[in-house]
Protein backbone atom coordinates (compact mmCIF):
# COMPACT_ATOMS: atom_id res chain seq x y z
CA UNK A 1 0.00 0.00 0.00
CA UNK A 2 1.05 3.68 -0.22
CA UNK A 3 -0.51 6.68 1.20
CA UNK A 4 -1.73 9.33 -0.78
CA UNK A 5 -3.48 13.16 -0.93
CA UNK A 6 -6.51 11.85 0.55
CA UNK A 7 -4.60 10.16 3.39
CA UNK A 8 -2.77 13.51 4.17
CA UNK A 9 -6.15 15.42 3.84
CA UNK A 10 -8.10 13.19 6.05
CA UNK A 11 -5.07 13.08 8.65
CA UNK A 12 -5.25 16.95 8.95
CA UNK A 13 -9.09 16.79 9.85
CA UNK A 14 -8.43 14.06 12.35
CA UNK A 15 -5.44 15.77 14.12
CA UNK A 16 -7.75 18.52 14.33
CA UNK A 17 -10.64 16.03 16.41
CA UNK A 18 -7.81 14.61 18.49
CA UNK A 19 -6.70 17.81 19.32
CA UNK A 20 -10.22 18.85 20.13
CA UNK A 21 -10.77 15.64 22.08
CA UNK A 22 -7.77 16.15 24.01
CA UNK A 23 -7.62 19.79 24.21
CA UNK A 24 -8.57 20.09 27.62
CA UNK A 25 -6.18 17.68 29.10
CA UNK A 26 -2.95 19.23 27.08
CA UNK A 27 -4.29 22.09 28.78
CA UNK A 28 -4.02 20.87 32.13
CA UNK A 29 -0.76 19.34 31.05
CA UNK A 30 0.70 23.03 30.08
CA UNK A 31 -0.77 24.39 33.09
CA UNK A 32 1.42 22.30 34.86
CA UNK A 33 4.94 23.36 33.64
CA UNK A 34 3.86 25.98 31.14
CA UNK A 35 1.70 28.91 30.46
CA UNK A 36 -1.00 26.58 29.92
CA UNK A 37 -2.07 27.08 26.18
CA UNK A 38 -0.53 24.27 24.19
CA UNK A 39 -4.13 22.57 24.26
CA UNK A 40 -5.87 25.68 23.61
CA UNK A 41 -3.21 26.82 20.81
CA UNK A 42 -3.41 23.85 18.92
CA UNK A 43 -7.00 23.36 18.81
CA UNK A 44 -6.88 27.04 17.13
CA UNK A 45 -4.25 25.81 14.54
CA UNK A 46 -6.04 22.61 13.64
CA UNK A 47 -8.94 24.37 13.40
CA UNK A 48 -8.11 26.79 11.42
CA UNK A 49 -6.21 24.14 8.70
CA UNK A 50 -9.34 22.76 8.54
CA UNK A 51 -10.99 25.83 7.97
CA UNK A 52 -8.83 26.70 5.15
CA UNK A 53 -9.28 23.04 3.33
CA UNK A 54 -12.52 23.44 3.20
CA UNK A 55 -12.48 26.88 1.48
CA UNK A 56 -10.03 25.85 -0.84
CA UNK A 57 -11.15 25.99 -4.86
CA UNK A 58 -9.12 23.22 -6.11
CA UNK A 59 -7.92 19.92 -4.13
CA UNK A 60 -4.80 19.92 -2.66
CA UNK A 61 -2.50 17.58 -5.16
CA UNK A 62 0.34 15.77 -3.02
CA UNK A 63 0.82 15.13 0.44
CA UNK A 64 3.46 17.96 0.34
CA UNK A 65 0.56 20.87 -0.57
CA UNK A 66 -1.34 19.44 2.59
CA UNK A 67 1.80 19.62 5.06
CA UNK A 68 2.75 22.83 3.65
CA UNK A 69 -0.80 24.26 4.22
CA UNK A 70 -0.71 23.09 7.80
CA UNK A 71 2.78 24.27 8.52
CA UNK A 72 1.61 27.68 7.26
CA UNK A 73 -1.33 28.28 9.19
CA UNK A 74 0.13 26.72 12.24
CA UNK A 75 3.16 29.24 11.65
CA UNK A 76 0.70 31.88 12.05
CA UNK A 77 -2.26 31.31 14.26
CA UNK A 78 -0.75 28.93 17.21
CA UNK A 79 1.03 32.16 19.34
CA UNK A 80 3.04 30.20 21.63
CA UNK A 81 6.17 27.81 20.69
CA UNK A 82 4.46 24.72 19.40
CA UNK A 83 3.67 27.12 16.05
CA UNK A 84 6.68 27.66 14.92
CA UNK A 85 8.02 23.72 16.27
CA UNK A 86 5.50 22.00 14.08
CA UNK A 87 5.20 24.81 11.49
CA UNK A 88 8.97 23.73 10.89
CA UNK A 89 8.25 20.17 11.29
CA UNK A 90 5.52 20.17 8.63
CA UNK A 91 7.35 22.50 6.51
CA UNK A 92 10.54 20.27 6.35
CA UNK A 93 8.34 17.22 5.87
CA UNK A 94 6.28 18.85 2.82
CA UNK A 95 9.96 19.64 1.32
CA UNK A 96 10.23 15.38 1.29
CA UNK A 97 6.86 14.58 0.07
CA UNK A 98 5.95 16.55 -3.46
CA UNK A 99 4.94 13.33 -4.48
CA UNK A 100 1.78 11.49 -5.33
CA UNK A 101 2.60 8.24 -3.22
CA UNK A 102 4.15 7.61 -0.26
CA UNK A 103 5.71 4.37 0.34
CA UNK A 104 7.56 3.45 3.33
CA UNK A 105 10.71 4.75 2.42
CA UNK A 106 8.83 8.05 1.85
CA UNK A 107 6.77 7.62 5.56
CA UNK A 108 10.76 7.41 7.02
CA UNK A 109 11.80 10.48 5.55
CA UNK A 110 8.66 12.05 6.12
CA UNK A 111 9.15 11.94 10.10
CA UNK A 112 12.69 12.30 9.80
CA UNK A 113 12.71 15.55 8.44
CA UNK A 114 10.04 16.58 10.77
CA UNK A 115 12.11 16.06 14.00
CA UNK A 116 15.67 17.78 11.80
CA UNK A 117 12.67 20.60 11.81
CA UNK A 118 11.84 20.34 15.65
CA UNK A 119 15.89 19.88 16.35
CA UNK A 120 16.91 23.12 14.29
CA UNK A 121 14.50 25.22 15.45
CA UNK A 122 14.18 24.39 18.88
CA UNK A 123 18.02 23.17 19.47
CA UNK A 124 16.61 20.36 22.38
CA UNK A 125 18.16 17.09 22.90
CA UNK A 126 16.52 14.22 24.13
CA UNK A 127 15.98 13.87 27.95
CA UNK A 128 14.95 17.41 28.24
CA UNK A 129 11.59 17.09 28.24
CA UNK A 130 10.60 18.77 24.79
CA UNK A 131 8.63 17.31 21.82
CA UNK A 132 11.91 15.47 20.64
CA UNK A 133 11.47 12.68 23.43
CA UNK A 134 8.42 11.89 21.19
CA UNK A 135 10.07 12.59 17.84
CA UNK A 136 13.03 10.92 18.16
CA UNK A 137 12.00 7.31 18.89
CA UNK A 138 9.32 7.65 16.52
CA UNK A 139 11.82 7.97 14.15
CA UNK A 140 13.94 5.17 15.16
CA UNK A 141 10.85 3.07 15.39
CA UNK A 142 9.79 4.22 11.96
CA UNK A 143 13.16 3.21 10.31
CA UNK A 144 13.20 -0.05 12.12
CA UNK A 145 9.76 -1.04 10.93
CA UNK A 146 10.38 0.10 7.73
CA UNK A 147 13.25 -2.07 7.25
CA UNK A 148 11.78 -5.17 8.81
CA UNK A 149 9.53 -4.37 5.29
CA UNK A 150 6.59 -2.63 6.90
CA UNK A 151 3.95 -1.16 4.77
CA UNK A 152 3.52 2.65 5.88
CA UNK A 153 0.61 2.16 7.71
CA UNK A 154 2.65 -0.30 10.15
CA UNK A 155 5.33 2.08 9.83
CA UNK A 156 3.55 4.62 11.50
CA UNK A 157 2.17 2.42 13.64
CA UNK A 158 5.40 2.03 15.10
CA UNK A 159 6.25 5.09 15.04
CA UNK A 160 2.99 6.27 16.85
CA UNK A 161 3.28 3.68 19.71
CA UNK A 162 7.23 5.01 20.08
CA UNK A 163 6.34 8.12 20.32
CA UNK A 164 3.40 7.44 23.10
CA UNK A 165 6.44 5.62 25.10
CA UNK A 166 8.91 8.26 24.66
CA UNK A 167 5.47 11.64 25.85
CA UNK A 168 4.76 8.70 28.57
CA UNK A 169 8.98 8.78 29.97
CA UNK A 170 9.43 12.25 30.01
CA UNK A 171 7.51 12.68 33.60
CA UNK A 172 9.65 12.58 35.90
CA UNK A 173 12.24 14.34 33.45
CA UNK A 174 12.97 17.90 34.74
CA UNK A 175 12.66 20.60 31.93
CA UNK A 176 15.42 22.34 30.68
CA UNK A 177 14.58 23.50 27.85
CA UNK A 178 11.27 25.99 27.31
CA UNK A 179 9.43 27.94 29.53
CA UNK A 180 9.41 24.86 31.91
CA UNK A 181 12.82 25.02 32.43
CA UNK A 182 11.92 28.14 34.52
CA UNK A 183 10.46 25.87 37.18
CA UNK A 184 13.59 23.63 37.55
CA UNK A 185 12.61 20.60 39.85
CA UNK A 186 9.03 21.32 40.07
CA UNK A 187 8.90 20.58 36.40
CA UNK A 188 8.55 16.68 37.16
CA UNK A 189 6.15 14.90 37.52
CA UNK A 190 3.82 15.19 34.73
CA UNK A 191 4.35 14.23 30.71
CA UNK A 192 5.48 16.89 29.03
CA UNK A 193 2.35 18.44 26.53
CA UNK A 194 4.52 19.12 23.64
CA UNK A 195 5.53 15.63 23.47
CA UNK A 196 2.01 14.37 24.12
CA UNK A 197 0.74 15.92 21.41
CA UNK A 198 3.50 14.82 19.49
CA UNK A 199 2.19 11.43 20.01
CA UNK A 200 -1.50 12.13 19.53
CA UNK A 201 -0.82 13.55 16.34
CA UNK A 202 1.65 10.94 14.83
CA UNK A 203 -1.01 8.52 16.26
CA UNK A 204 -3.80 10.15 14.28
CA UNK A 205 -1.31 9.55 11.47
CA UNK A 206 -1.04 5.54 12.25
CA UNK A 207 -5.21 5.31 12.72
CA UNK A 208 -6.30 7.40 9.25
CA UNK A 209 -3.30 4.81 7.48
CA UNK A 210 -4.64 2.08 9.14
CA UNK A 211 -8.28 3.13 7.91
CA UNK A 212 -6.88 3.26 4.14
CA UNK A 213 -5.66 -0.47 3.94
CA UNK A 214 -9.79 -1.00 4.81
CA UNK B 1 17.06 64.02 9.56
CA UNK B 2 16.90 60.90 7.47
CA UNK B 3 16.04 57.93 9.67
CA UNK B 4 19.42 55.69 10.39
CA UNK B 5 20.12 52.94 8.07
CA UNK B 6 19.71 50.39 10.47
CA UNK B 7 16.17 49.86 12.05
CA UNK B 8 15.12 47.44 14.68
CA UNK B 9 12.50 45.04 15.84
CA UNK B 10 11.54 44.20 18.86
CA UNK B 11 9.89 40.64 19.37
CA UNK B 12 7.80 40.35 22.16
CA UNK B 13 4.94 37.83 23.64
CA UNK B 14 3.04 40.91 24.52
CA UNK B 15 2.02 43.93 22.25
CA UNK B 16 2.26 46.56 25.35
CA UNK B 17 6.04 44.94 26.58
CA UNK B 18 7.21 45.59 22.74
CA UNK B 19 5.53 48.88 22.21
CA UNK B 20 6.67 49.57 25.94
CA UNK B 21 10.56 48.93 24.79
CA UNK B 22 10.25 50.50 21.88
CA UNK B 23 9.07 53.93 23.37
CA UNK B 24 11.74 53.31 25.84
CA UNK B 25 14.53 52.67 23.36
CA UNK B 26 13.05 55.92 21.32
CA UNK B 27 13.87 58.64 23.97
CA UNK B 28 17.85 57.83 23.12
CA UNK B 29 17.26 57.36 19.40
CA UNK B 30 14.34 59.57 18.40
CA UNK B 31 15.38 58.77 14.92
CA UNK B 32 16.26 55.34 14.61
CA UNK B 33 12.94 53.36 12.76
CA UNK B 34 11.61 51.00 16.05
CA UNK B 35 9.15 48.54 15.33
CA UNK B 36 7.29 46.45 17.82
CA UNK B 37 6.45 43.26 16.94
CA UNK B 38 3.80 41.69 20.15
CA UNK B 39 1.50 39.91 20.52
CA UNK B 40 -0.23 37.19 18.32
CA UNK B 41 -1.93 38.08 14.97
CA UNK B 42 -5.33 38.33 16.31
CA UNK B 43 -3.76 40.48 19.64
CA UNK B 44 -3.55 37.82 21.86
CA UNK B 45 -0.20 36.98 24.45
CA UNK B 46 1.81 34.87 21.83
CA UNK B 47 3.92 36.00 18.86
CA UNK B 48 2.37 35.49 15.54
CA UNK B 49 4.03 35.36 11.89
CA UNK B 50 2.01 37.77 10.18
CA UNK B 51 3.11 39.99 12.91
CA UNK B 52 6.44 39.55 13.11
CA UNK B 53 6.92 39.39 9.20
CA UNK B 54 4.78 42.36 8.55
CA UNK B 55 7.32 44.47 10.84
CA UNK B 56 10.39 42.99 9.34
CA UNK B 57 9.10 43.68 5.78
CA UNK B 58 8.76 47.40 7.03
CA UNK B 59 12.21 47.39 8.74
CA UNK B 60 14.32 46.49 5.50
CA UNK B 61 12.22 48.33 3.03
CA UNK B 62 13.91 51.93 1.44
CA UNK B 63 17.41 50.13 2.15
CA UNK B 64 17.34 49.91 5.50
CA UNK B 65 18.69 46.57 7.26
CA UNK B 66 17.31 45.62 10.70
CA UNK B 67 18.32 43.86 14.20
CA UNK B 68 15.73 41.67 16.02
CA UNK B 69 15.54 41.55 19.42
CA UNK B 70 13.37 39.12 21.34
CA UNK B 71 11.89 37.98 24.93
CA UNK B 72 10.53 34.45 25.60
CA UNK B 73 11.13 31.14 23.34
CA UNK B 74 8.51 31.38 20.91
CA UNK B 75 9.67 35.05 19.87
CA UNK B 76 13.31 33.68 18.69
CA UNK B 77 11.11 30.35 17.42
CA UNK B 78 8.78 32.65 15.51
CA UNK B 79 11.77 35.06 14.36
CA UNK B 80 13.58 32.37 13.21
CA UNK B 81 10.82 30.47 11.17
CA UNK B 82 9.94 34.31 9.49
CA UNK B 83 13.61 34.30 8.56
CA UNK B 84 13.61 30.64 7.13
CA UNK B 85 11.07 31.51 5.05
CA UNK B 86 12.03 34.84 4.14
CA UNK B 87 13.62 36.22 0.83
CA UNK B 88 17.17 35.66 0.61
CA UNK B 89 17.91 39.46 0.03
CA UNK B 90 15.84 40.17 3.13
CA UNK B 91 17.93 37.32 5.36
CA UNK B 92 20.50 39.05 3.94
CA UNK B 93 19.79 42.56 5.76
CA UNK B 94 18.59 40.77 9.04
CA UNK B 95 20.57 39.83 12.10
CA UNK B 96 19.02 38.73 15.40
CA UNK B 97 21.03 39.89 18.29
CA UNK B 98 20.59 37.05 21.24
CA UNK B 99 20.60 39.93 23.48
CA UNK B 100 18.53 41.07 26.87
CA UNK B 101 15.35 42.69 25.39
CA UNK B 102 14.82 45.67 27.28
CA UNK B 103 18.75 46.49 27.36
CA UNK B 104 20.08 45.07 23.84
CA UNK B 105 17.06 47.26 22.50
CA UNK B 106 18.47 50.55 24.49
CA UNK B 107 21.93 49.49 23.35
CA UNK B 108 21.15 48.53 19.83
CA UNK B 109 19.01 52.14 19.51
CA UNK B 110 21.92 54.39 20.87
CA UNK B 111 24.36 52.25 18.14
CA UNK B 112 21.39 52.85 15.40
CA UNK B 113 21.34 56.30 16.06
CA UNK B 114 25.28 56.92 16.17
CA UNK B 115 25.11 55.70 12.86
CA UNK B 116 26.46 52.13 13.14
CA UNK B 117 26.42 49.86 10.49
CA UNK B 118 24.52 46.70 11.13
CA UNK B 119 27.11 44.49 12.59
CA UNK B 120 27.72 46.95 15.02
CA UNK B 121 23.86 47.62 16.42
CA UNK B 122 23.51 43.86 16.37
CA UNK B 123 26.91 43.66 18.40
CA UNK B 124 26.03 46.69 20.83
CA UNK B 125 22.63 44.73 21.35
CA UNK B 126 24.47 41.45 22.68
CA UNK B 127 27.42 42.96 24.26
CA UNK B 128 24.29 44.18 26.84
CA UNK B 129 24.29 40.96 28.61
CA UNK B 130 27.73 41.77 29.94
CA UNK B 131 26.64 45.35 32.16
CA UNK B 132 24.67 42.37 33.65
CA UNK B 133 27.71 41.30 35.33
CA UNK B 134 28.34 38.30 37.71
CA UNK B 135 30.34 35.21 37.03
CA UNK B 136 28.13 33.31 34.30
CA UNK B 137 28.97 36.79 32.10
CA UNK B 138 31.87 37.51 32.92
CA UNK B 139 33.91 37.48 29.76
CA UNK B 140 36.78 35.57 31.43
CA UNK B 141 33.59 32.76 32.70
CA UNK B 142 34.41 29.25 30.59
CA UNK B 143 32.09 29.53 27.46
CA UNK B 144 29.75 27.02 28.35
CA UNK B 145 29.01 28.84 31.48
CA UNK B 146 25.77 30.08 30.20
CA UNK B 147 24.38 26.81 28.49
CA UNK B 148 21.14 25.76 29.36
CA UNK B 149 17.63 26.04 28.79
CA UNK B 150 16.42 30.00 27.92
CA UNK B 151 16.72 30.86 31.00
CA UNK B 152 20.53 31.68 30.78
CA UNK B 153 20.88 31.40 26.83
CA UNK B 154 22.69 34.68 26.05
CA UNK B 155 26.28 33.39 26.35
CA UNK B 156 24.87 29.85 24.97
CA UNK B 157 23.04 30.60 21.48
CA UNK B 158 23.91 31.03 17.87
CA UNK B 159 23.67 34.59 17.35
CA UNK B 160 21.00 33.82 14.61
CA UNK B 161 19.39 31.00 12.84
CA UNK B 162 19.94 32.38 9.13
CA UNK B 163 23.28 31.60 8.64
CA UNK B 164 23.97 34.98 8.92
CA UNK B 165 27.40 34.42 10.58
CA UNK B 166 29.97 36.61 9.48
CA UNK B 167 33.34 36.43 10.05
CA UNK B 168 32.89 40.00 11.65
CA UNK B 169 35.55 41.49 13.77
CA UNK B 170 35.37 44.62 11.33
CA UNK B 171 37.98 46.47 10.33
CA UNK B 172 40.72 47.21 12.91
CA UNK B 173 40.38 50.70 14.36
CA UNK B 174 36.91 51.01 13.05
CA UNK B 175 34.72 52.62 15.81
CA UNK B 176 32.91 48.74 16.26
CA UNK B 177 36.10 47.01 16.25
CA UNK B 178 36.56 46.61 19.97
CA UNK B 179 32.92 46.24 20.89
CA UNK B 180 33.05 43.28 18.52
CA UNK B 181 35.43 41.71 20.34
CA UNK B 182 33.95 42.37 23.69
CA UNK B 183 30.44 40.87 22.38
CA UNK B 184 32.50 37.85 20.60
CA UNK B 185 32.04 36.35 24.08
CA UNK B 186 28.23 36.63 23.93
CA UNK B 187 28.18 35.34 20.47
CA UNK B 188 28.54 31.47 20.91
CA UNK B 189 31.25 30.69 18.15
CA UNK B 190 33.20 33.23 17.58
CA UNK B 191 37.19 33.62 18.71
CA UNK B 192 36.91 34.50 22.48
CA UNK B 193 39.59 38.09 23.04
CA UNK B 194 40.09 39.55 26.19
CA UNK B 195 37.89 42.03 26.09
CA UNK B 196 38.25 45.71 27.36
CA UNK B 197 35.50 45.24 29.85
CA UNK B 198 37.14 42.36 31.48
CA UNK B 199 39.32 45.03 33.23
CA UNK B 200 38.16 45.47 36.87
CA UNK B 201 35.78 48.71 36.90
CA UNK B 202 36.87 50.72 39.93
CA UNK B 203 39.22 53.16 38.98
CA UNK B 204 42.97 52.41 39.50
CA UNK B 205 43.95 55.50 41.23
CA UNK B 206 42.02 58.70 41.38
CA UNK B 207 43.89 61.83 40.75
CA UNK B 208 41.73 64.79 40.07
CA UNK B 209 43.98 66.75 38.16
CA UNK B 210 42.86 66.10 34.57
CA UNK B 211 46.56 65.06 32.65
CA UNK B 212 47.68 63.48 29.85
CA UNK B 213 50.20 61.45 28.46
CA UNK B 214 51.61 58.01 27.02
CA UNK B 215 51.21 54.73 28.90
CA UNK B 216 52.66 52.13 28.64
CA UNK B 217 49.90 49.90 28.28
CA UNK B 218 50.31 48.08 31.48
CA UNK B 219 47.25 47.42 32.39
CA UNK B 220 45.85 46.16 28.61
CA UNK B 221 46.47 43.12 27.73
CA UNK B 222 47.64 43.64 24.01
CA UNK B 223 45.04 42.00 22.06
CA UNK B 224 42.94 44.82 22.24
CA UNK B 225 42.10 44.72 18.57
CA UNK B 226 44.84 47.22 16.95
CA UNK B 227 47.57 44.75 16.82
CA UNK B 228 49.01 45.62 20.82
CA UNK B 229 52.35 47.21 20.99
CA UNK B 230 52.64 49.84 18.35
CA UNK B 231 49.27 51.62 19.64
CA UNK B 232 49.29 54.87 20.38
CA UNK B 233 47.43 54.92 24.03
CA UNK B 234 46.26 58.00 26.33
CA UNK B 235 44.75 58.47 29.85
CA UNK B 236 43.33 61.48 31.40
CA UNK B 237 41.07 61.58 34.64
CA UNK B 238 38.04 63.73 35.18
CA UNK B 239 35.60 64.52 37.97
CA UNK B 240 32.02 64.19 37.21
CA UNK B 241 30.13 67.86 37.58
CA UNK B 242 26.63 66.88 37.31
CA UNK B 243 24.66 66.18 40.48
CA UNK B 244 22.91 63.01 38.87
CA UNK B 245 26.08 61.81 37.55
CA UNK B 246 26.39 59.26 34.57
CA UNK B 247 22.42 58.43 34.19
CA UNK B 248 21.54 57.58 30.91
CA UNK B 249 21.30 60.77 29.03
CA UNK B 250 25.03 61.73 29.59
CA UNK B 251 26.07 58.46 29.28
CA UNK B 252 24.27 58.42 25.64
CA UNK B 253 25.98 62.23 25.02
CA UNK B 254 29.42 60.14 26.08
CA UNK B 255 28.36 57.32 23.88
CA UNK B 256 27.96 59.48 20.69
CA UNK B 257 30.79 62.09 21.48
CA UNK B 258 33.39 58.55 21.50
CA UNK B 259 31.69 57.37 18.02
CA UNK B 260 33.15 59.99 16.35
CA UNK B 261 36.77 58.66 17.04
CA UNK B 262 38.57 55.37 15.95
CA UNK B 263 40.14 54.57 19.80
CA UNK B 264 38.63 52.20 22.06
CA UNK B 265 37.82 54.25 24.68
CA UNK B 266 37.03 53.39 28.25
CA UNK B 267 36.12 55.13 31.66
CA UNK B 268 36.47 53.47 34.90
CA UNK B 269 37.40 50.26 32.56
CA UNK B 270 33.78 50.02 30.66
CA UNK B 271 33.66 50.91 27.05
CA UNK B 272 32.39 54.73 26.83
CA UNK B 273 30.67 53.42 23.58
CA UNK B 274 28.08 51.01 25.82
CA UNK B 275 25.60 53.20 27.16
CA UNK B 276 24.46 51.05 29.74
CA UNK B 277 28.47 49.95 30.72
CA UNK B 278 28.19 53.21 31.68
CA UNK B 279 25.29 53.62 33.41
CA UNK B 280 26.09 50.51 35.38
CA UNK B 281 29.43 52.16 36.64
CA UNK B 282 26.71 54.14 39.02
CA UNK B 283 28.69 56.99 39.20
CA UNK B 284 27.51 60.35 40.71
CA UNK B 285 28.60 63.91 40.64
CA UNK B 286 31.66 64.05 42.50
CA UNK B 287 33.23 60.59 41.02
CA UNK B 288 36.35 60.68 39.99
CA UNK B 289 36.40 58.63 36.34
CA UNK B 290 39.87 57.67 34.78
CA UNK B 291 39.58 57.72 30.83
CA UNK B 292 41.79 55.12 28.98
CA UNK B 293 42.49 55.22 25.15
CA UNK B 294 44.18 53.19 22.44
CA UNK B 295 44.29 53.84 19.35
CA UNK B 296 45.58 56.55 16.65
CA UNK B 297 43.63 59.26 17.82
CA UNK B 298 43.97 58.37 21.37
CA UNK B 299 45.01 62.09 23.19
CA UNK B 300 42.49 63.82 20.91
CA UNK B 301 39.81 60.61 21.85
CA UNK B 302 40.51 61.22 25.84
CA UNK B 303 40.62 64.57 25.55
CA UNK B 304 37.05 65.02 24.14
CA UNK B 305 35.78 62.64 26.94
CA UNK B 306 37.29 64.30 29.63
CA UNK B 307 36.17 67.78 28.64
CA UNK B 308 32.56 66.55 28.56
CA UNK B 309 32.46 64.92 32.16
CA UNK B 310 34.03 68.11 33.52
CA UNK B 311 31.59 70.44 31.29
CA UNK B 312 28.55 68.48 33.43
CA UNK B 313 26.57 67.96 30.10
CA UNK B 314 24.61 71.47 30.85
CA UNK B 315 23.20 70.07 34.31
CA UNK B 316 23.72 71.56 37.34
Amino acid sequence: MTLDVDWAVRWVRSSADVVAAHRTELIELDRQIGDGDHGENLHRGFSATVAKLDALEQPPAQVGDVLKLLATTLMSTVGGAAGPLYGTAYLRAAKVTGLSELDSAAVVAMLEAGLEGIVARGKASPGEKTMVDAWSPAVAAAVAAADSGQDPAGVLAAAADAAADGAQATVPLVATKGRASYLGERSAGNADPGATSTALLIRAAADTAAQAKV
Amino acid sequence: MDRPAVALVLVSHSRALAEGAAELAGQMAPDVLLLPAGGTDDGRLGTGFDVVSGAIEQAVSEGRSAVLLTDLGSALLTAESVLEMADADVVARVRLADAPFVEGAVAAAVAAQDGAALEDVADAARAAALTFGGAARHPDAPAGAGEGGETSGWAAREPGAAGEQTGTPGAAGSPGALRTQAAGVAAGGRPMAPAQTAEPRHAPDAHVATGMGPEAGADRSGATGGGGTGMPTARGTAVLRNRFGLHARPAAHLARTAAAFRSAIEVNGVDVRSVLSLVSLGAVGGTHLVVTATGADAPTAVRAIVAELEEGFGEA
